[in-house]
C-alpha cells in the first residue's frame, strides 16, 4: 500500500491504435520506444489525468482531435487507476458523444471491462459494477468538475476520497505547469513562461486588465468627449442659433405662405365669383343702355313726327294767309269797296228805273183823261209805295233772316271754337298733368331712393367682413392676453419648479457624498489596518507560526488573539515541537473555532474592502449619473414644457404682432370703406338731390304751364267770348243800322211819296185848271232812266269780279283771324313739345351717363377680377408652387383681398423666393453644424447625405429640443460617470494588480531559494541559477499606473459631474489632464496591440545560469546552456523547481502526501549520472519523472518502470515492462 | 518664441500644400493654430521656412510668394481639373458645402439617373466603374484637403473648400469681343 497519493496506473482499452495496456506509473518511468510507436500518445493520457483538457495537449489542428484520435469506439476506455492511503480507486473516462468520468471505488478489474476478449460497453460495465457492489460515482459531464475532484477542490465532501491532494484556489497552476513542461520541453525557456506559471500561481483570471474592453470603453469616452467638446465649441453654438433663426424665419414664412396661399385662394373663388355677377350687371347695364337710347330714339322720332305734322299745318296756314292777303290786294286795288256799295244800290235802282219807266209810259201815253190819268199816277203811285213798302219789307226780312242767320252761325263759331280751345287746352292740360304726375312719381321714387340711400349701408359685405376680422381679431387678443398670462405663470412655476430639484438634488448629492466619504474612509482604515498588519506579520508572531509552525492554525491560531499574532515584540522561539499545550495546559480545541486568519483572508478581506470602496465609488457614480439623468429628465421635461410654453408664447407674440398688423391694416380698410361709402352716399345724395331738384322744378314748370294754360284757356275763352259780344255787337249795329236805314229810306220815300202825291195833286189841280202838257218833266225822266240803265249795266259788268270776292270773302278773308290764331297755336304747340322734349332729352343724357359712369366702373372692377384670374392662369398655375399649395388654394372659401390676385400672387413667389434663400442658408447651417461632429455621434446630430426638406426641419426641431431640453447635460453626465467608472476601474484593477506584487516578489524569492538547492552538490555540475524581477517595461502598464496614481493624487476632484466646466480653474486643469491620460493610455493601446494586462506584465524576469564556465549573465530566456545534455538538465531542473514551487503555492499547507508526474520527452541526451541526479532532484520534491527515450539505453536502470512499446502482429502496440523495480528504494 | 508642441505635425501637413480645417479629423490643430497668439507666432517661426502661414475662413494654409512658373502652370493644371470637379459637385442634389456628407455610392446612383452628371463624371475620371471613377474624384479632393474620408464610403466637405470657392470666384472672363457662337 501505497503512502501516498499517486497515479498508480494508466489502462488503455481500445485506445487509438491499442487493444489493451496496462501501465503501472507509481514512479519514476521511462517509455522506450522508436518514433510513431505510441509513447506520446501514452504520455498525453498521462497529461490529460492531470490537465482534463483536450485542448491543451499539444495536438496540432491538422491531427486529430483528442476524442477522435483516442476514442474511437464506444467501448474505448481511458482507466487511471490512483493509489492512496486507504487503497486504490480508479476513473474510467469514456464516450457518449462527449467524453465523461466515473469515479469507482476498487483497484482496476479487467474483467469488469472486458468480458471474452471484448470490452464492455460502460453500461455494461457499470451493470457489472452493480452486479460486484462496487461503489461508483455520479457520471462527470465537465472537466471542470473531475479537475476540481481530482484536486480536491470540488465542494462536494462525497468526491474527497477521490482528491489526489488538496489543492486551494489556485491548483490550476499544477496542470498548467505540468503541461508547459510536457509542451515546451525542446524549446527555450523563456522568461515569459515563468512568469505565466508564476502569475497563476498566485492569481486568478479575473485580475487581468482586459485592453479590448478598456479600449472600447475608452474609445466610447474620448469620442462622446469629443463629440461634447465639438458641441461646446463657439462657432458650433453661434451656428446652432442660425439655425434656429433660419428655422423660425423658415416657420414664419411658412405660415405667412400658408395664409397668402389661403388669401389666394379666397381671392380666386371671389374673383370668379365676381367675374360672373360683375359680367352679368355689365351686360345688363349695357342692354340698358341700348333700350335707353332706343326708346329715346323712338320717342325723339315720335316727336319729329309730331312736329312735322304741326309744320304742315302751320305752313298750310301760312300759305292761306299769304294768298288771303295777295286777293286782297287785287281786290282793293280794283276798287272792290266802291263796286260793293253800288252792287247794294242795284235792286235799288232796278226799283227806280221800273217807276221812272212806268212815270215816263203814262205821261206820254195821253193827257186825255187828266183825272184818269191822275188816278192811274196816284194808283201807279201808290203800288210804287206799296211795292216799295213791299221791297223794304222783304228787305227787312230778308236783313232780319240775314241777321238771326248770323248770329246763329256767329255763336256756332263761338261754341265751335270754344269747345275747340278747350279741347285743346284739355289735351295739354292732360298731358302736361300726365307729365306732372309722372313727374311727382318720379320724385317719389327718388324720396324713396333718397331715404334708401341714407338708410344703406355702402360696401356692407367688405366692411361687415373687416368688422368681422376685427372682432375676431379682438377676440383673439382676448384669449392671447390671457393665454399669455396662463403661460408666464406656467414659465414661472416651472422655473421655480427646476430651482427647487436642484436645490433639492444639491443637498441629496452632498449628503451622499458625505455619506460615501465616511464609508469609503471607513473602509480604508480597515484596508490601512489589514495593510499594516501584513507589513510587520513576517517580523510578528504571525510570520514565526507561518514559517515555523505548520498547522498553526489548528492550535496556537485557536487560542491567540491577534493584537497578539501582529506583535513584534514577542521574540518567538520554538522550545519543543509536538508538545501540544498552553504554558502546560492541554487544552481540546477540537470543538474550537479558528479565529486566526490566513495572509490569503487578510488579503482577500482587503480586496473585498477594496472591492466595497470601488462599489461604493461605483454607487456613488451610479448615483450621481442616475441623479443627474432624474434631475435632466425632470429638469428636461421642465425645459421641455418651457420651451413649449415660450414657442407657444413666441407664437402668440407673433400672432399679436400679426394681428396688430391685421388690425391696423383692417382699420385702415375700414375706414377706407366707410370713406369711400360716405363719398359714395355723398354721390348718391348729391344725385339725387339734384334730381330732386330737377323734378321738382320740372313740376313746378308743369304746374306753371298748367296755370298759363287754364290762364291762357280763361283768355281765350273771354278773347272768344269778347270776339263773339263783338261781332254779335256789332252784327247788332249793322242790323240795327240797316233796320234804320230801311226804315230811313221807308220814311224819306213815304215823305217822297206824300210829297208827289201833294205834287200830283197840285198839278191835277193845275191841268184841270189848264188843261194844258208840260214837256220838261218827260225830259227829266228820260234822262234818269237812261242813268239808271247806264248804271245797271255797269254793275253787270261787274257782276263777276264781286261774285269772286265774295266768295274769297267767304272763303278766306273771313277766316284770317281763325287762321293766324291757329298758327299762333301750333306755333305755340311746337315750341311747347320742343321745350318737353329737350327735357326729355336732358333726362335721357343724364340717364345714359349714370349708366356709362356705373357701367364703366363695373366693368373696371371685372377687369381688375379678370386680370388677376388670368395672371394667376397665366404665371402662377404651372408653378411648381401652385402644386405644393394647392391643397391650400383650392378648398380656401372665397374672401375679397384687398392686394388683388396679381398681388398675392407676386407676394407669394416673392414670399417663395425668400423661402429658398432661407432654406439654402438653413441647409448650408445644418450641413456645416452636423458636419463638426463624428458621423456617428452619440448626440444624434446626423443629417442623411441627400436628405430632404423635412430631415432637416427634424434636425432644426431636434436641436432645439436638444438645447430646450438641455440634453446635453445627459450626455456630459454619462460621460462624467464613464470618466469616473473608467478611472475608477483602472486604477481599482491596477491595485489588484500590483497588490500581486509582494507574492511575485516573494515566489521569485521561493523559486531562487530552490534553485540554490539544484546545483547538484554532487557534480557541481551548475554553480547556480539566479532569478532576478525588474520593473515592467510595458507602456500600457505605465500610462494605466500613470491613471492609477492620478487617482491617488485626485481622489475626490476629478470627474465630477460636468467635465466641461470652465468656471473653476483647477478642477478644470485636473479633468484636462486626466482626459488626456484616458486619450494617452487609449492611443498606446493601439499602438501596442496588446489584448490584456495581466500580472505578468507587472515585471519582468531575468534569468543568470552559470554551468561550469558559462555564466549566461541576466538574460530574458534560457535559449541553449552548454551542450545539448546539460541544455536539456538545465530545462528540466528549471521545470521541476517551477512545478514544486507551484505545487507549494496551489496545495493547503498540510502534511504534503501526494506525488505528481513531471513528462519530459526525449531526454536521451542526458548523460547517466545527471539523470540520476535529476531523479533524485525530482524525487525529493515527490515529483516522479516520466520520460521518454527512442532507443534502450543504460539510461532506463535509473527509473522505477521502464516499458518498451512494441505492435504485435494485428498491429496493436503493446507495452512491454522491461523491469520493474526501484534501483534505489 | 514658445511654438506649440504640435508645430512639427502643423508643418508636415501644410508644407504638403494640405490644409488644416476647423471641421476636419485636424481640427485639433485648427484650435491649437487659433489659440490666442499662436497663428501670429507660427507665421512668424515658419516664415523662416518660406511658407507663409495664412488664415481663411475656418482653415489655414500655407503659400509661398515665389514660385517658378513651372510649378505655377502645374497648380493652375491642377486648379482647372478641381474646378471641373467642384463643378461636378455642385450639379448634384446635394450642394457641396462645408460640413457635407457625400457618398460614393450614393453619388454613383444619382450619376446613374442623371445623364449629365454622368457625363461630366465621364470627362473627368476613366475608371471603369461609376463608384471607382467617384471614389476617384472625391479621392482627389480628398487628397488636396478640400474633402475628408470618413470611412470607405463616406467623404465630407471640409472647410477649405471655401479656398477654392475663392478662387473660382476670382476667375473672370474676358469678353475679347468676339463671338464664336452666333
Amino acid at each position: 500500500m501505497e503512502s501516498r497519493r499517486i497515479l498508480n496506473r494508466i489502462i488503455f482499452i481500445n485506445i487509438a491504435n491499442t487493444d489493451y495496456s496496462s501501465v503501472e506509473i507509481a514512479g519514476n518511468t521511462c517509455f522506450v520506444g522508436t518514433n510513431n510507436m505510441g509513447k506520446t500518445t501514452l504520455q498525453r493520457a498521462i497529461l490529460f489525468f492531470y490537465s482534463a483538457n483536450t485542448r491543451g495537449l499539444g495536438i496540432s489542428s491538422s491531427q486529430k482531435t483528442f476524442e477522435d484520435y483516442y476514442f474511437q469506439f464506444p467501448n474505448s476506455y481511458i482507466i487511471y487507476e490512483i493509489a492512496t492511503e486507504e487503497g486504490l480507486f480508479h476513473v474510467m473516462v469514456y464516450r457518449n458523444n462527449k467524453l465523461f468520468y466515473r469515479f469507482v471505488e476498487s483497484e482496476f478489474v479487467q474483467d469488469h471491462y472486458i468480458v471474452d476478449n471484448e470490452a464492455l460497453l460502460p453500461k455494461a460495465v457499470v451493470a457489472k459494477f452493480n452486479e460486484h457492489r462496487i461503489h461508483y460515482s455520479d457520471q462527470i459531464e465537465t472537466f471542470e468538475r473531475y479537475r476540481n475532484i481530482i484536486y480536491g477542490a470540488d465542494p462536494d465532501k462525497k468526491y474527497k476520497k477521490f482528491a489526489l491532494m488538496k489543492g486551494n484556489a489556485n491548483y490550476h497552476n499544477i496542470p498548467l505547469a505540468i503541461t508547459s513542461i510536457f509542451l515546451s520541453s525542446e524549446s527555450v525557456i523563456k522568461a515569459e513562461f515563468v512568469k505565466e506559471c508564476i502569475a497563476n500561481s498566485i492569481s486568478s483570471k479575473h485580475t487581468t486588465i482586459e485592453l479590448k474592453t478598456i479600449e472600447r470603453q475608452l474609445r466610447q469616452f474620448t469620442e462622446r468627449y469629443h463629440d461634447i467638446e465639438t458641441f461646446f465649441r463657439k462657432e458650433n453654438a453661434q451656428r446652432s442659433d442660425l439655425i434656429k433663426d433660419n428655422f423660425s424665419s423658415i416657420q414664419q414664412l411658412k405660415v405667412k405662405q400658408r395664409a397668402l396661399a389661403s388669401e389666394l385662394g379666397g381671392a380666386l373663388k371671389y374673383a370668379a365669383l365676381q367675374k360672373d355677377t360683375i359680367g352679368l350687371q355689365v351686360a345688363e347695364k349695357k342692354d340698358l343702355l341700348v333700350e335707353l337710347e332706343s326708346e329715346f330714339r323712338e320717342r325723339e322720332i315720335a316727336h319729329q313726327e309730331q312736329n312735322k305734322e304741326t309744320n304742315q299745318e302751320i305752313g298750310a296756314l301760312k300759305s292761306k294767309l299769304k294768298e288771303a292777303d295777295k286777293k286782297l290786294k287785287e281786290y282793293e286795288e280794283k276798287g272792290i269797296h266802291d263796286l260793293l256799295r253800288e252792287a247794294e244800290e242795284k235792286e235799288k235802282l232796278q226799283v227806280e228805273l221800273q217807276a221812272r219807266e212806268t212815270e215816263y209810259a203814262t205821261l206820254t201815253a195821253g193827257f186825255s183823261d187828266v183825272e184818269q190819268q191822275f188816278k192811274t199816277l196816284f194808283n201807279a203811285l201808290e203800288n210804287e209805295r206799296k211795292e216799295f213798302e213791299h221791297v223794304l219789307s222783304s228787305q227787312g226780312l230778308q236783313l232780319d233772316k240775314k241777321y238771326h242767320e248770323d248770329k246763329n252761325a256767329l255763336r256756332d263759331a263761338y261754341r265751335k271754337e270754344e269747345s275747340e280751345l278747350k279741347e285743346r287746352h284739355a289735351v295739354d292740360a292732360d298731358r302736361i298733368r300726365q307729365l306732372k304726375n309722372q313727374k311727382e312719381l318720379d320724385n317719389k321714387d327718388a324720396e324713396f331712393r333718397e331715404k334708401e340711400i341714407k338708410r344703406k349701408r355702402y360696401f356692407d359685405q367688405e366692411v361687415t367682413m373687416l368688422k368681422g376680422h376685427l372682432e375676431e381679431i379682438s377676440r383673439r387678443k382676448f384669449e392671447r392676453t390671457s393665454a399669455l398670462a396662463v403661460r408666464n405663470n406656467n414659465i414661472d412655476s416651472l422655473r421655480k419648479e427646476g430651482d427647487h430639484i436642484r436645490e433639492k438634488n444639491r443637498i441629496t448629492s452632498e449628503q451622499y457624498i458625505e455619506r460615501n466619504k465616511q464609508e469609503i474612509a471607513v473602509l480604508e482604515e480597515k484596508i490601512k489596518t489589514i495593510d499594516e498588519k501584513l507589513s510587520v506579520h513576517q517580523h510578528a508572531l504571525f510570520g514565526y507560526l507561518q514559517d515555523n509552525y505548520p498547522n498553526w492554525f489548528e492550535t496556537i491560531g485557536k487560542v491567540v488573539n491577534e493584537e497578539l499574532l501582529f506583535n513584534k515584540e514577542l521574540n518567538p522561539k520554538l522550545i519543543k515541537k509536538g508538545i501540544e499545550s498552553l504554558y502546560g495546559i492541554q487544552l481540546d480545541l477540537s470543538h474550537v473555532k479558528v479565529y486566526s486568519k490566513t495572509l490569503e483572508e487578510y488579503e482577500q478581506e482587503r480586496t473585498g474592502l477594496r472591492e466595497q470602496i470601488v462599489a461604493l465609488n461605483h454607487a456613488f457614480l451610479e448615483f450621481r449619473e442616475e441623479q443627474t439623468r432624474e434631475e435632466q429628465s425632470k429638469l428636461a421635461s421642465i425645459g421641455k414644457k418651457t420651451a413649449q410654453l415660450k414657442s407657444e408664447i413666441t407664437q402668440l407674440e407673433y400672432e399679436a404682432a400679426q394681428d396688430e398688423q391685421k388690425e391696423k391694416q383692417y382699420n385702415l380698410d375700414l375706414h377706407e370703406w366707410q370713406r369711400k361709402g360716405e363719398e359714395q352716399r355723398e354721390k348718391d345724395a348729391v344725385q339725387i338731390y339734384t334730381y330732386r331738384d330737377n323734378l321738382d322744378k320740372e313740376i313746378n314748370e308743369l304746374r306753371h304751364q298748367l296755370s298759363e294754360l287754364e290762364s291762357i284757356l280763361k283768355k281765350g275763352l273771354s278773347d272768344l267770348q269778347e270776339s263773339f259780344n263783338e261781332k254779335l255787337a256789332k252784327l247788332n249795329k249793322t242790323f240795327d243800322k240797316e233796320i234804320e236805314k230801311i226804315r230811313d229810306q221807308k220814311e224819306e220815300k213815304l215823305g217822297e211819296f206824300d210829297e208827289r202825291k201833294a205834287q200830283l195833286q197840285k198839278e191835277k189841280s193845275a191841268v184841270l185848271k189848264k188843261k194844258g202838257i208840260d214837256d220838261t218833266r218827260i225830259k227829266k225822266l228820260k234822262k234818269d232812266i237812261d242813268e239808271i240803265k247806264t248804271a245797271l249795266r255797269n254793275l253787270d259788268k261787274h257782276a263777276e269780279l264781286l261774285n269772286d270776292y265774295r266768295k274769297d270773302k267767304r272763303e278766306l278773308f273771313d277766316h284770317m283771324d281763325d287762321f293766324r290764331k291757329e298758327k299762333e297755336r301750333l306755333d305755340a304747340q311746337i315750341k311747347q313739345s320742343d321745350a318737353l322734349f329737350a327735357q326729355e332729352r336732358e333726362l335721357f343724357s343724364k340717364r345714359k351717363k349714370q349708366m356709362e359712369d356705373e357701367t364703366r366702373a363695373l366693368a373696371e372692377s371685372l377687369k381688375k377680377y379678370v386680370d388677376g384670374l388670368e395672371h394667376f392662369e397665366r404665371h402662377f398655375r404651372d408653378r411648381t408652387l401652385y402644386d405644393r399649395l394647392r391643397h391650400i388654394i383650392d378648398p380656401a372659401p372665397a374672401e375679397y383681398a384687398e392686394a388683388g390676385i396679381i398681388g398675392l400672387c407676386s407676394q407669394l413667389l416673392a414670399n417663395d423666393t425668400e423661402f429658398h434663400n432661407q432654406f439654402e442658408k438653413f441647409r448650408n447651417n445644418v450641413s456645416e453644424f452636423a458636419g463638426r461632429f463624428r458621423p456617428d455621434n452619440h448626440l444624434n446630430f446626423k443629417i442623411n447625405p441627400g436628405a430632404g426638406e423635412g430631415e432637416y426641419e427634424r434636425f432644426a426641431a431636434y436641436l432645439q429640443d436638444f438645447y430646450n431640453e438641455n440634453k446635453i447635460q445627459i450626455s456630459i453626465a454619462e460621460v462624467a460617470k464613464s470618466h469616473g467608472m473608467l478611472i475608477d476601474a483602472i486604477s481599482s484593477k491596477m491595485k489588484a494588480l500590483t497588490e500581486h506584487k509582494g507574492r511575485i516578489n516573494k515566489m521569485i524569492n521561493k523559486m531562487e531559494a530552490d534553485f540554490s538547492k539544484a546545483s547538484f552538490e554532487g557534480s557541481k555540475l551548475i554553480e547556480y541559477i539566479k532569478l532576478k524581477s525588474e520593473d515592467s517595461e510595458n507602456k500600457v502598464l505605465r500610462k494605466l499606473q500613470k491613471i492609477t496614481e492620478f487617482r491617488e493624487q485626485n481622489p475626490f476632484l476629478y470627474g465630477e459631474a460636468n467635465l466641461f466646466n470652465t468656471n473653476n480653474k483647477a478642477k478644470s486643469e485636473i479633468d484636462k489632464k486626466s482626459v488626456e491620460l484616458l486619450n494617452d493610455l487609449q492611443k498606446t493601446i493601439s499602438e501596442e496591440k496588446n489584448e490584456e494586462i495581466r500580472v505578468q506584465d507587472l515585471f519582468e524576469l531575468r534569468f543568470r545560469i552559470k554551468e561550469g564556465k558559462n555564466d549566461t549573465g541576466w538574460i530574458e530566456k534560457i535559449d541553449k546552456v552548454g551542450s545539448t545534455g546539460t541544455d536539456m538538465l538545465v530545462k528540466a531542473v528549471i521545470y521541476i523547481t517551477l512545478l514544486n514551487v507551484f505545487i507549494k503555492e496551489s496545495t493547503e499547507k498540510t502534511a504534503r502526501n501526494f506525488s505528481v508526474h513531471c513528462i519530459i520527452d526525449e531526454v536521451g541526451q542526458i548523460s547517466a549520472p545527471y539523470l540520476k541526479e535529476l531523479i533524485n532532484f525530482a524525487e525529493e520534491r515527490n515529483i516522479c519523472l516520466i520520460n521518454g527515450l527512442p532507443n534502450e539505453s543504460k539510461l532506463e536502470t535509473h527509473y522505477n518502470y521502464t516499458y518498451k512499446f512494441r505492435k504485435d502482429a494485428n498491429g496493436f502496440v503493446k507495452v512491454v515492462p522491461l523491469l520493474t523495480m526501484s534501483i534505489e528504494p | 518664441m514658445n511654438v506649440p508642441k504640435q508645430t512639427p505635425e502643423i508643418f508636415a501637413i501644410l508644407s504638403r500644400g494640405n490644409f488644416i480645417s476647423s471641421n476636419g479629423s485636424k481640427g485639433k490643430l485648427f484650435d491649437v493654430i487659433s489659440y490666442e497668439d499662436n497663428y501670429n507666432i507660427l507665421k512668424e517661426f515658419f516664415s523662416h521656412t518660406g511658407y507663409t502661414l495664412e488664415q481663411g475662413h475656418n482653415y489655414f494654409y500655407f503659400s509661398q510668394p515665389e514660385e517658378a512658373n513651372l510649378i505655377m502652370e502645374k497648380k493652375l493644371e491642377q486648379f482647372a481639373y478641381y474646378i471641373d470637379v467642384m463643378d461636378f459637385f455642385s450639379s448634384m442634389d446635394t450642394k457641396p458645402t462645408v460640413g457635407t456628407r457625400y457618398r460614393v455610392t450614393q453619388i454613383a446612383e444619382e450619376c446613374f439617373s442623371n445623364e449629365r452628371l454622368k457625363q461630366k463624371l465621364y470627362a473627368l475620371s476613366r475608371r471603369e466603374k461609376m463608384v471607382d471613377k467617384v471614389a476617384e474624384i472625391a479621392g482627389d479632393l480628398a487628397q488636396a484637403g478640400f474633402f475628408e474620408q470618413e470611412d470607405e464610403d463616406t467623404y465630407k466637405v471640409m472647410d477649405a473648400i471655401h479656398y477654392l470657392e475663392e478662387v473660382i470666384s476670382l476667375i473672370t472672363i474676358e469678353d475679347d469681343g468676339e463671338q464664336k457662337n452666333p
